[in-house]
C-alpha cells in the first residue's frame, strides 16, 4: 500500500537511499577511491532489539552521524542503516562501531555491525543493499521451484495426447447429483446431475511414467479433447431422446469447438435449458472477451450458465449474476467455517451471489451441509449426497 | 432460388474473431440444412444466407443481433429485396460456398529445444511507469521486467499458436526470469544496473514464495516495498490465501500486482475483493467509450497503473480519474526524450536507439550507449 510520505513524483525514501548508496558504492569503486563503511542491519537482530526501547537507542547512537558532514547516512528498506565516509572520517565512524558494538552481545553485534572497506569489500555492500530490496527472497523463492517434480517433455505429452483417442471415457466420468434439500426435509428434489471427468486419474492412466507430474498448460489440452468427447457422447441419439438435466463443466474455448456447435444444432430448443454449462472462474478471466462472446451465444440459445469458483475469493472477484451465470457451484473446504475464509463475507453479499443460487459442492460430511444451511445454501453435491441415494 | 413471398435472405457481417465467426458460420448452416438456401461467401466480411422462411430467418437475425452489433445483420425479406440481391450476386459472379475447415491442432512434439534456443533477457523489456507532478513533468515511480509477448510468439514459431502450448512457454521463461534476478550477474544483466525504483516482476503462481508455515515471531512489515510479484488476473483469483500471503510478503518488502485487467475484465470483475498493491489497467479506446464510470469507480485511483498508453488521448483519460502510474509505448517515448535531454552525449545517439537501450535487459542490448550511467537511472529526481 501506499503510505501518506509516498506522494506522486517522489519515489520511497529508502528506495531513494539505497539507490543513492548504490550509485556511492559502485562510484568509489570505478574511480577506486577509499571510502570506509559502517553499517547498523536490524534486519539480522532478534526482534527484541528491532522494536521498542531497544531499537530506539541503538537509533539515537546513530544519530549523530545523521547530523555531520563527513559521512553520508542511508537507511534501506527493512530499516538497515549503513554510513558512508571519506577516510578521515575514519576515527568518527570506528568510535561509533564501538558504541553499537558495545550495546549488543558479541555474537549479534558482530553480523550486524561492521565496518566495511571500498573498494575492497564493494561487494559485500552491494549484496546488503539488494538484500534490503528483497532479491533475497527471489533467491528462496527460486529454491522451492527447485523441489519441484520433474516434467514430462513435448513427446511424453503427444504420446499421452493419442493415447487419449483411444481410452474408454465413460469410466473416467464422475456422475453426481446435486439435491435441493431443506432444514426441515421437505420439498427435496434432484435439480441435475453432475458429469464430471476426473483428470487425475485419467493422467495416471495416460503418461507412461506415473512419476511426472503435468504441467497446467498441457492439462488444459487434455481437458479440451475431454471436453469434445463428452460433448460427442451427449449428442448421441439415445441421449438426446431423454435428456436428464445434466451439468457440463467445459472449458470456454470448448463451446467453439465443432463438437459443441454440432450438438447445439442436434437438441431440441426445448431441452437446451436441461444443459447447464459449467465454466471456471479462472478460464473465465484468462480471456474475457472470448466468455463474453461465449455467454451471449450461450444465454440466447437458453443454455443456463454455472460458475465455478476455486474458493471464496475467486467467486467474490467475479460476482456471478453480475457477470450472467445463473449458480454458483462452490467446492466445500473445512475452512469455511472460520472467519479468515472469507465464505461468509461471500455469502452475505446477497446481490452478487444470493444463497439461493449456490450449489455446494464436495458436501461429503454433515458439517458441511450444517454450514450450507446457515449460510442458506439449499443446493448440495458430493458424497454425503449419493450415500441417500436410497432415501431420497 | 425460390423467391417466393414469405421468405427472406439475410446478410451478415461476420467480425473478426474466428470463434465468433464460427459460431455463425454453425448458426447459418443450422437453418440452411433445415429450411433450405445456401450460405454464400460474398467477401471475407460477407455473408449470405440466400432464403429461409421468414420467420426463421427474423429468428436467426435476433440470434446473431445478440452476438454482433445491430448493423451487422440486415434481413432482405423477398421478393422486395429482390434487386438489391440481384446486384449483389452480380456484383459477385462466383460467391464461394463458405467452408470452415478444422484447424490442425499443434503438436507438442520438440517444444523443449525450441524453448532451450530461447534467450530469456530476450522476451523482456525493462519497462518504466512513471506519475506526474503538478508541472506535468514525468517521474519514475516503478520499473517492469515485462514478458514481450510479440518477442515470445515470434521465437516460438508454430507453437506460439496453440494458446496453451504458448501459456506453458510464458510460464517457463518466467522461472528463468526469477532465477536471473537471484544471482547477482542475472540481475546486473537485466536491470543494467542496481534497480532504480521498485520493481514489478511477472510471476506464474507456483513461484509466489509460500509463507513459512510456524511464524516464528509476530510481522514486522518492511516499511517500503522493493519488489512486487506480478500475477495476471486470472491465476491471481486461483490463489485463495492470496490476502494472507500478500502480509507475510510485506515482510520481505515485496508486494502484490496484478495485471492483466482490460475493459472486458472490469465489466465482470470486482477489484475490491482482490488484495494486490498495484493493479495494471490495460488501455484500450473501449475503455474511454464502454466502460461506465461505475465500474471505473470500483477501482482505487492510487493503487491503478494506467498501461499500454499509446497516445495523448489514454494519458488525459487515466488523469481524469486520478490514477496514480502510467505506462505504455507513449510514456516510453516520454521516459527517453526527457532521458536524452538530460544526457550529455546525446547527440552522438538516434531517439530510437536510445528508446531501444533503454528498454534493453541484456548488456548487448545496451551496447552503444555512452552514458550507461544514465540509462539505468531514467528520470532520476533532478528530471522530475
Amino acid at each position: 500500500m501506499i503510505s501518506a510520505a509516498d506522494r506522486i513524483g517522489s519515489k520511497p525514501a529508502e528506495m531513494n537511499s539505497a539507490v543513492a548508496l548504490s550509485v556511492a558504492v559502485r562510484d568509489a569503486v570505478a574511480l577506486g577511491e577509499e571510502r570506509i563503511v559502517l553499517t547498523l542491519r536490524f534486519s539480522v537482530l532478534p526482534r527484541a532489539r528491532r522494536l521498542g526501547t531497544q531499537a530506539d537507542l541503538l537509533r539515537a547512537s546513530w544519530e549523530p552521524l545523521n547530523s555531520t558532514a563527513r559521512v553520508r547516512s542511508f537507511k534501506l528498506p527493512g530499516g538497515d542503516l549503513v554510513a558512508i565516509g571519506l577516510p578521515h572520517a575514519a576515527a568518527d565512524l570506528e568510535y561509533h562501531h564501538k558504541v553499537l558494538f558495545s550495546m549488543l552481545e558479541q555474537e549479534e553485534a558482530s553480523s550486524a555491525v561492521q565496518i566495511l572497506r571500498l573498494p575492497a569489500q564493494a561487494a559485500a555492500v552491494l549484496a546488503m543493499v539488494h538484500d534490503s530490496l528483497g532479491f533475497t527472497t527471489a533467491l528462496g523463492a527460486m529454491a522451492l521451484q527447485a523441489t519441484e517434480g520433474e516434467q514430462p517433455d513435448g513427446a511424453a505429452i503427444a504420446a499421452a495426447e493419442r493415447a487419449m483417442a483411444g481410452v474408454d471415457i465413460s469410466t473416467f466420468v464422475r456422475r453426481q447429483r446435486i439435491m435441493w434439500l431443506e432444514p426441515g426435509g421437505a420439498n427435496t428434489r434432484l435439480m441435475w446431475e453432475d458429469l464430471r471427468v476426473k483428470l487425475a486419474e485419467i493422467c495416471e492412466r495416460l503418461m507412461q511414467s506415473p512419476h511426472l507430474a503435468l504441467p497446467d498448460a498441457f492439462a488444459e489440452r487434455l481437458v479440451g479433447a475431454i471436453d469434445a468427447r463428452q460433448i460427442s457422447t451427449l449428442a448421441r441419439p439415445q441421449e438426446l431422446r431423454d435428456m436428464r438435466p445434466t451439468a457440463l463443466p467445459l472449458r470456454v474455448e470448448s463451446v467453439f469447438s465443432q463438437a459443441f456447435l454440432k450438438l447445439d444444432a442436434l437438441i431440441p430448443p426445448s431441452q437446451r435449458q436441461k444443459l447447464l454449462i459449467a465454466f471456471n472462474a479462472s478460464d473465465v478471466l484468462a480471456d474475457p472477451g472470448q466468455f463474453i462472446l461465449a455467454r451471449n451465444f450461450l444465454q440466447a440459445r437458453g443454455y443456463p450458465l454455472i460458475l465455478e469458483a476455486s474458493g471464496p475469493l475467486a467467486a467474490a472477484v467475479l460476482p456471478s449474476l453480475r457477470a450472467g451465470f445463473s449458480y454458483l457451484r462452490l467446492v466445500w473446504s473445512d475452512d469455511f467455517p472460520s472467519n479468515g475464509s472469507g465464505a461468509d463475507a461471500l455469502l452475505r453479499d446477497k446481490l452478487a451471489n444470493p444463497a439461493e443460487h449456490v450449489v455446494l459442492a464436495g458436501a461429503d460430511t454433515p458439517a458441511a451441509i450444517a454450514w450450507g444451511w446457515e449460510a442458506g445454501i439449499r443446493m448440495f453435491q458430493g458424497r454425503l449426497i449419493e450415500s441417500q441415494r436410497a432415501v431420497v | 432460388m425460390r423467391q417466393a413471398p414469405g421468405r427472406a435472405a439475410l446478410r451478415v457481417t461476420p467480425g473478426a474473431p474466428p470463434a465468433l465467426r464460427r459460431i455463425i458460420f454453425s448458426l447459418l448452416r443450422e437453418v440452411a440444412q433445415v429450411k433450405g438456401g445456401s450460405i454464400l461467401e460474398l467477401s471475407p466480411d460477407d455473408w449470405l444466407l440466400s432464403e429461409a422462411p421468414t420467420a426463421d430467418a427474423e429468428g436467426l437475425a435476433a440470434l446473431i443481433g445478440k452476438l454482433l452489433p445491430k448493423d451487422h445483420v440486415r434481413l432482405l425479406v423477398l421478393p422486395d429485396s429482390k434487386t438489391i440481391l440481384a446486384d449483389l450476386l452480380a456484383a459477385n459472379p462466383a460467391p464461394k460456398i463458405l467452408e470452415f475447415p478444422v484447424p490442425d491442432a499443434v503438436s507438442p512434439v520438440g517444444l523443449e529445444f525450441k524453448m532451450a534456443q530461447i534467450n530469456p533477457d530476450a522476451v523482456f523489456l525493462r519497462r518504466s511507469y512513471v506519475s506526474f507532478n503538478r508541472t506535468a513533468n514525468p517521474a519514475l515511480r516503478l520499473q517492469r521486467l515485462a514478458l514481450n509477448e510479440t518477442s515470445l510468439r515470434q521465437q516460438l514459431g508454430s507453437y506460439g499458436q496453440d494458446h496453451s502450448l504458448l501459456k506453458h512457454a510464458r510460464s517457463e521463461v518466467q522461472k528463468g526470469l526469477l532465477e536471473a534476478l537471484g544471482s547477482e550477474g542475472g540481475r546486473a544483466a537485466l536491470l543494467g544496473g542496481s534497480p532504480a525504483a521498485p520493481l514489478l516482476v511477472d510471476m506464474p503462481p507456483s513461484l509466489l514464495p509460500t509463507p513459512p508455515e510456524h511464524e516464528q515471531e509476530p510481522h514486522e512489515a518492511a516499511s517500503t516495498t522493493a519488489l512486487y510479484a506480478t500475477l495476471a488476473l486470472d491465476a491471481a483469483i486461483g490463489i485463495e490465501n492470496l490476502g494472507a500471503r500478500r502480509q507475510a510478503l510485506k515482510r520481505d518488502a515485496w508486494g502484490i500486482a496484478i495485471s492483466g485487467l482490460s475493459a472486458e475484465a472490469l465489466s465482470l470483475v470486482n477489484m475490491q475483493s482482490l488484495p494486490a498493491d498495484w493493479v495494471i489497467l490495460e488501455w484500450s479506446a473501449e475503455l474511454e467509450q464502454k466502460t461506465s464510470l461505475k465500474l471505473l469507480g470500483q477501482l482505487d485511483p492510487a493503487r491503478v497503473i494506467l498501461d499500454g498508453c499509446d497516445r495523448k488521448a489514454a494519458l488525459l483519460f487515466g488523469l481524469n480519474l486520478g490514477f496514480s502510474c502510467y505506462g505504455g509505448p507513449w510514456i516510453e517515448d516520454l521516459v527517453t526524450a526527457a532521458r536524452m535531454k538530460f544526457c550529455a552525449e546525446a547527440a552522438r545517439c538516434t531517439r530510437a536507439d536510445c528508446r531501444a537501450r533503454g528498454l534493453a535487459t541484456t548488456p548487448s542490448g545496451r551496447i552503444g550507449c555512452h552514458a550507461p550511467h544514465e540509462l539505468e537511472a531514467v528520470l532520476q529526481e533532478a528530471a522530475a
